[in-house]
């Protein structure tokens, strides 16, 4: 982006600071491999169940001479759908996802026919979610959902981040944004200090047992 | 206790009278239904209804139950029976507070309160009823910590409305007419009605044939055609009547004051509605004009604030009104009200080009061919005909519609706000206000790709239901990428407020 240059991330032992140079990232591979699993999954049970009718409706139906063929078509065309969307769509819709962090904010890029970036300013973050399914969880991804006060866009999902991209972009939004005006916070001393708040007050720790347990 | 708190308040004893009603109101269509349409007594629906007894003892005991207090900076409203639950709002997070009052509030001097902040859909508190010193002994307390005008430091010296600068509009009968004088209007009233007479089977005895019938007349070329015109003419003069009648009940005695850094506004016949918004939550302003209002020289101009999203935005209570109609000399002067920075003059309004232009007629060319096709596909002798008349006439319509539509869209970028101009019939100014925009999008349809544009869309809070967005289509990519980076940029460096927590 041509407007970040003149601004450095700041000192921070956050690894987000490495992620926001503002260059486009790609999401990883293994995205694709969960996209494509995920349509193998919901395409199976729905082309089970459809397979199941349509044998039903041969079996049972009294369809008129010379057509017993023609529950057949219609599943052949699903079955062929959900071929092209579990093996075709999720690289190419991969190529054409991305996203970028800088200092202002997050951009994401998606859609094949139709592309949209939607860019969340940093200092309109309100509060970020990082999900993941038992599929994520299997390949190391996750979903950033990035909050915003806003109406038609008040949520921005990155499905697809390596988790590890994920906490890290997410720490940062959270240790330094939301920036200036809009934050309670002292930003000048440093994520430091919210670390300190974060953890409970000594007098409110749980007492520690002074004796061991007894063995039984 | 600090002059801003407030000790524990409970709802007005009329509550429990107001409760009762609105689940009584609740069951009356079940009841009258069950009225007609149980012959014997012992029908099992009957007994239904004295369920219903207990539910509505625990639900008017749960309204009676609510009670709220003011301390250190936020709202506390303890509500509920069984499950207590204890809601606090930090007073500089409320965006508005609303109040209703219909006939029987208004006899009993209470009113329905709603106190909104931006997060939910929902309102964060509904306060039915007080009294009227009560919500107004709230609405002091809670808005009285405005700071002064000076709405955003971040802004700068400009952002100081001069101090005493109060004002109050009346709004005059003969300029409600004007607003009311709105096909549209009437129509969306009018499909209401259809609607709900459609649910209820009204039509089901009426149908054209009858009609004739009993107006005695058989069937006739001529006849017909009369009938048709003078049918079309009538339901013109209802739909219109509605749209006066509907205006002049929503929006009597419309008056708007601004004082001490809020904008109060009442409207209504029947049911009143006050609407208190602290200046410096307004997230959008739209300025409108429809073809009558402009020829008359006058707009009306709305705001939106970020509370109320879920509300539905077609009656007149829920869209923020800041004036219904003004006469076009007012409204600079309404708009620097609500940020001393706005100034429509001075808007350095940049068009879409020519390309853009192309691509709108093309569009309008493609739509018609695509109306054009039904009638040449299934009436084919008739078809010829329809196509020979109607389609030049359409294709007129169209381009002239997409030729205008091109010269008056429109966009601009004013350190005020982001700015767009859209209509060929009813002229709408959107100003999304600087440092109001939560995400930016920028789309691109193959089309688009292949001329190297791309339509830009701004998300704020406010972004309701309708018209209050800012979508520029057909804009050149670079220029909306550059506007999304100033925009950002802006945010970050500038650090504006987005007017959703006093600062």
């Amino acid at each position: 982006m041509a407007v970040d240059g003149d601004r450095t991330p700041s000192d921070s032992p956050c690894p987000g600071n490495v992620l926001a140079d503002g260059s486009i990232r790609s999401f990883p591979p293994a995205h694709v491999q969960v996209d494509r699993y995920s349509a193998l999954i919901s395409g199976g049970i729905i082309s089970a169940l459809l397979c199941t009718i349509a044998i039903l409706v041969d079996a049972f139906g009294e369809l008129p001479p010379g057509y017993s063929w023609a529950p057949y078509l219609p599943l052949g065309l699903l079955l062929l759908f959900f071929a092209l969307r579990a093996f075709w769509w999720p690289q190419l819709s991969h190529r054409h996802k991305s996203w970028s962090f800088s200092e202002l904010g997050i951009h994401l890029t998606q859609g094949v026919i139709w592309r949209t970036t939607t860019s969340v300013p940093r200092a309109r973050v309100q509060h970020t979610d990082v999900g993941q399914g038992p599929l994520q969880r299997r390949f190391g991804i996750a979903t950033l959902s990035v909050h915003t006060a806003g109406s038609d866009q008040a949520q921005v999902d990155l499905s697809g981040l390596l988790y590890d991209d994920a906490i890290a972009v997410r720490d940062f939004l959270i240790l330094k944004g939301p920036t200036h005006s809009t934050s309670n916070l002292d930003l000048s001393s440093g994520p430091a200090d919210i670390a300190h708040v974060a953890h409970p007050a000594p007098e409110a720790t749980i007492e520690q047992p002074s004796e061991p347990a007894p063995d039984e | 206790m600090s002059e801003r708190d407030l000790k524990e308040q409970r709802l007005h004893p009329s509550s429990l009278l107001f409760s009762l009603l609105r689940h009584l109101r609740q069951f009356i269509w079940p009841l009258a239904l069950m009225f007609f349409l149980s012959k014997k007594s012992e029908s099992w629906e009957v007994y239904a209804v004295y369920a219903v007894i207990p539910l509505m003892i625990f639900e008017s005991w749960r309204y009676f139950n609510l009670r709220y207090l003011i301390a250190d900076g936020e709202l506390v409203v303890h509500e509920g029976v069984i499950f207590k639950n204890v809601r606090h709002v930090p007073l500089e997070r409320i965006q508005s507070i609303d109040s209703t009052q219909n006939f029987l509030h208004r006899m009993l001097h209470v009113a329905e309160v709603r106190v909104e902040t931006a997060g939910n859909t929902e309102p964060e508190a509904k306060l039915r009823v007080l009294s009227i010193s009560a919500r107004d002994r709230l609405r002091e307390i809670v808005f009285d910590g405005t700071p002064k005008p000076s709405i955003d430091p971040a802004r700068g010296q400009n952002a100081n409305v001069p101090a005493g600068d109060s004002f109050a509009f009346h709004l005059p009968a003969t300029e409600l007419a004007l607003l009311g004088l709105n096909p549209f209007r009437g129509l969306a009233i009018l499909g209401v009605g259809v609607g709900i007479g459609g649910q209820l089977g009204l039509f089901e005895m009426i149908s054209p044939a009858s009609i004739l019938s009993a107006l005695g007349l058989g069937a006739g070329v001529l006849q017909n055609f009369f009938i048709g015109v003078a049918s079309v003419f009538a339901v013109g003069v209802a739909i219109l009547f509605i749209s006066l009648v509907s205006t002049f009940i929503g929006l009597h005695d419309f008056t708007l004051e601004r004082s001490r850094g809020e904008f109060r506004t009442q409207c209504g016949l029947l049911t009143r509605h006050t609407t208190t918004i602290p200046l410096g939550r307004v997230q959008f302003v739209s300025i409108k004009s429809n073809l009558l209002l402009r020829l008359l020289k006058r707009s009306s101009i709305q705001i939106e604030t970020a509370g109320g999203k879920g509300e539905a935005k077609s009656g007149n209570h829920t869209q923020r009104w800041l004036m219904p109609v003004v006469e076009n000399g007012l409204v600079p002067g309404l708009l620097r009200s609500i940020d001393p920075n706005i100034n429509l003059e001075s808007v350095a309004w940049q068009g879409l080009g020519p390309k853009a232009g192309r691509r709108r007629l093309f569009r309008a060319i493609r739509e018609c061919l695509l109306i054009a096709i039904l009638p040449a596909i299934f009436y084919s002798s008739w078809g010829a005909q329809v196509l020979a008349i109607g389609l030049p006439i359409l294709v007129l319509i169209a381009l002239t519609h997409a030729h205008k539509q091109h010269q008056v869209t429109a966009w601009a970028s004013e350190p005020f706000g982001v700015l767009m101009r859209t209509g060929v019939l009813t002229r709408t100014i959107g100003v999304a206000l600087s440092g109001r925009v939560q995400s930016v999008s920028i789309s691109s349809s193959p089309f688009d790709r292949r001329y190297q544009m791309a339509s830009l869309s701004i998300d704020t809070a406010g972004a309701g239901k309708v018209g209050h967005k800012i979508n520029v289509e057909y804009m050149q990519r670079d220029l909306a990428e550059s506007l999304r980076d100033h925009l950002l940029f802006d945010l970050e460096a500038k650090g504006l407020s987005d007017g959703l927590v006093r600062t």
